[in-house]
């Protein structure tokens, strides 16, 4: 068993017990919930490297997200691809999602690779992360965007390619492709909120 | 809001019209006065005064009933039988102007009938819309004009008996009259016909948001059980065979649910999807399929080119690639154009040791040079393998 800790949140306990058979060889299961209330209480005391947190549980998923996320790296679960409410879970700040029907060795490989801060980040997700920035561009055409590096990456991993091999195609290191990534989730991160907080000022909540 | 509009199904009324019918009854109500009032102070000097009385009667007796029957069955006096029946009578009461005061009072302001008849071309607009509103407008009003051919009756009053000369002075009071009850049965047949549009529109918009709704609260439902479970049998079933069943119904129901069965307006996104499908069905991975919603309005061709190269792309992916994981996506490229790209991280191949114009590839790069595309293949050994479609 590995030293990374993990938090499991999903109001299935079919589901709760797949995932633990999958993971417990790899790495120490330090609690369950099947609620954002107790998942928020629980990882806030427990500080898991990583939180594997169902979208749609009640109290809902983004609640943990947004309660959590400053540290705990979070890899939402969904049952159906690229859904609004994924892209709100990554604006709030989750690394990543892998949909349910994800094998065993995926679901192992996301872990590790969101515990290293490794963007988790299927073609469809970098589709809906596209269709955000236009969405703002044509919102509030002064705020900074992603640049066009960015969005070349963006492209290409919605068409399924690796970091190394979008690494290989841009003459760039895979590092600096996941860097990029990176770097485009702090921007969609930073732009919800400041469109959140113009949002609250325009309509004068407090 | 619902409420008007369930029962304006009933009676095919709308619920703007059946107001403005109701306010009409009122518009009758005080027009009635006028005629009862000149009948009564003129009562000594009337040209006819057994044709005032049956004319008062008749006039009445039409106001009562429209007056009744917009509480029980207001959609009756839209009908064309009944609106005719009251432009005519409109029509009688505004010639009778010469017939029972005077042909001379034709010509005088104000017409005795005048609010009455109005409330006639009102619900002409309403019923008939603007032209023939307009018409009954102008026809209800020209009537006033025959009050001048009444003969001249042998006791009236002699002060009025030759002064008549028909001049500019006295034609045009009756032409503006024409013109204001052209423009009012104009103006209420448009204004009619507006609301009617706006009214169809927000029934339809009504209808449009409720099926939405219920179809997300379905696919909520389906959500948070069924597909949960099939994701759950598809990873966890020791039973090859019942994951693979999972699998076809998790793909049956997102497609129910994503609204797929538009055979109006072919969409890439559809047709991928329906390649994928096969190829699913063929050799048991799921491809990721991956469109820009942008991507609109492609001619049909072009569509079944693109499908028909990626489900080929697919099947040779399927026969030699021995891939885990495959993306079809659809984009838009700068400055024009679309691509399609389909990756897959099997064994690849060597593409200098591949010749391009060898089946598969020659069958692809026909069906995209038909549409003027073009197929770009790229591989690298063990490490996957990308066909991209583009079209201008």
């Amino acid at each position: 068993v590995g030293s990374l800790t993990v938090f499991v949140a999903d109001d299935h306990p079919m589901w709760r017990s797949g995932v633990r058979a999958d993971l417990a060889p790899h790495f120490q299961i330090v609690g369950e919930s099947d609620n954002a209330t107790d998942a928020i209480r629980m990882i806030s005391e427990t500080r898991p490297d990583v939180a594997l947190c169902d979208l749609r549980m009640p109290g809902g998923g983004l609640a943990v997200v947004r309660a959590c996320a400053q540290h705990t790296a979070f890899v939402m679960l969904t049952v159906s691809e690229a859904e609004r409410d994924v892209l709100d879970a990554v604006a709030a700040g989750a690394i990543g999602y892998v949909t349910k029907t994800v094998s065993s060795a995926e679901l192992v490989d996301a872990v590790r690779r969101a515990a290293a801060g490794q963007p988790v980040f299927p073609p469809a997700l970098a589709m809906l992360v596209l269709g955000e920035f236009r969405r703002l561009a044509s919102a509030a055409p002064q705020s900074d965007g992603i640049t066009r590096r960015e969005r070349e990456v963006l492209v290409l991993v919605a068409q399924g390619r690796t970091y190394r091999q979008i690494g290989e195609e841009l003459f760039i290191s895979a590092k600096t492709v996941e860097s990029h990534v990176r770097n485009i989730l702090g921007k969609l991160h930073l732009t919800r909120r400041e469109e959140l907080a113009r949002y609250a000022a325009d309509h004068d909540i407090n | 809001m619902a409420l008007p509009l369930g029962t304006a199904a009933i009676d095919g009324l709308r619920p703007g019209d059946r107001v403005l019918l109701r306010a009409l009854v009122g518009l009758r109500w005080v027009g009635l006065a006028p005629i009862a009032l000149t009948f009564w102070l003129r009562r000594d000097t009337l040209d006819r005064p057994i044709l005032a009385v049956l004319l008062a009667v008749v006039v009445s007796a039409f106001t009562v009933w429209v007056a009744l029957t917009a509480q029980s069955r207001p959609a009756r006096l839209v009908e064309p039988p009944v609106v005719l029946c009251e432009l005519t009578l409109s029509g009688a009461v505004l010639a009778a102007d010469g017939w029972i005061l005077g042909f001379d009072h034709t010509f005088d302001p104000p017409a005795l009938g005048a609010i009455w008849s109005l409330a006639a071309v009102l619900t002409a607009g309403v019923a008939f819309g603007p032209v023939l509103g307009a018409v009954a407008g102008a026809s209800v009003a020209s009537f006033r004009l025959l009050g001048a051919l009444a003969p001249v009756v042998e006791h009236r009053d002699p002060r009025f008996a030759d002064v008549f000369v028909v001049d500019d002075a006295r034609l045009l009071p009756a032409l503006s009259m024409i013109a204001l009850f052209t423009v009012v049965g104009l103006g209420v047949g448009y204004l009619s016909r507006l609301q009617r549009s706006a009214e169809h529109q927000l029934a339809e918009a009504r209808a449009h948001d409720e099926a939405v709704r219920a179809r997300e609260e379905v696919a909520r439902t389906l959500h948070d059980g069924v597909l949960q479970t099939l994701a759950l049998v598809q990873r966890q079933s020791p039973d090859p065979e019942l994951a693979r069943l999972a699998a076809q119904t998790d793909r049956d129901l997102r497609r129910y649910l994503a609204g797929t069965a538009n055979a109006a307006s072919p969409r890439l996104k559809d047709a991928l999807r329906v390649a994928c499908d096969t190829f699913t069905a063929h050799f048991g991975i799921t491809p990721q399929v991956v469109v820009d919603d942008l991507l609109d309005n492609m001619s049909p061709t072009t569509i079944d080119a693109l499908a028909a190269a990626t489900g080929e792309a697919l099947a040779n992916i399927g026969k030699h690639a021995n891939a885990s994981h495959i993306v079809v996506y659809a984009g838009r490229t700068d400055p024009r154009g679309t691509i399609v790209t389909i990756n897959d991280d099997g064994v690849g191949f060597d593409p200098s040791h591949t010749p391009s114009d060898r089946g598969i590839v020659k069958s692809v790069r026909k069906r995209m040079h038909d549409v003027g595309g073009t197929v770009d293949i790229r591989s690298t050994p063990h490490d996957g393998s990308q066909v991209r479609l583009w079209v201008p």
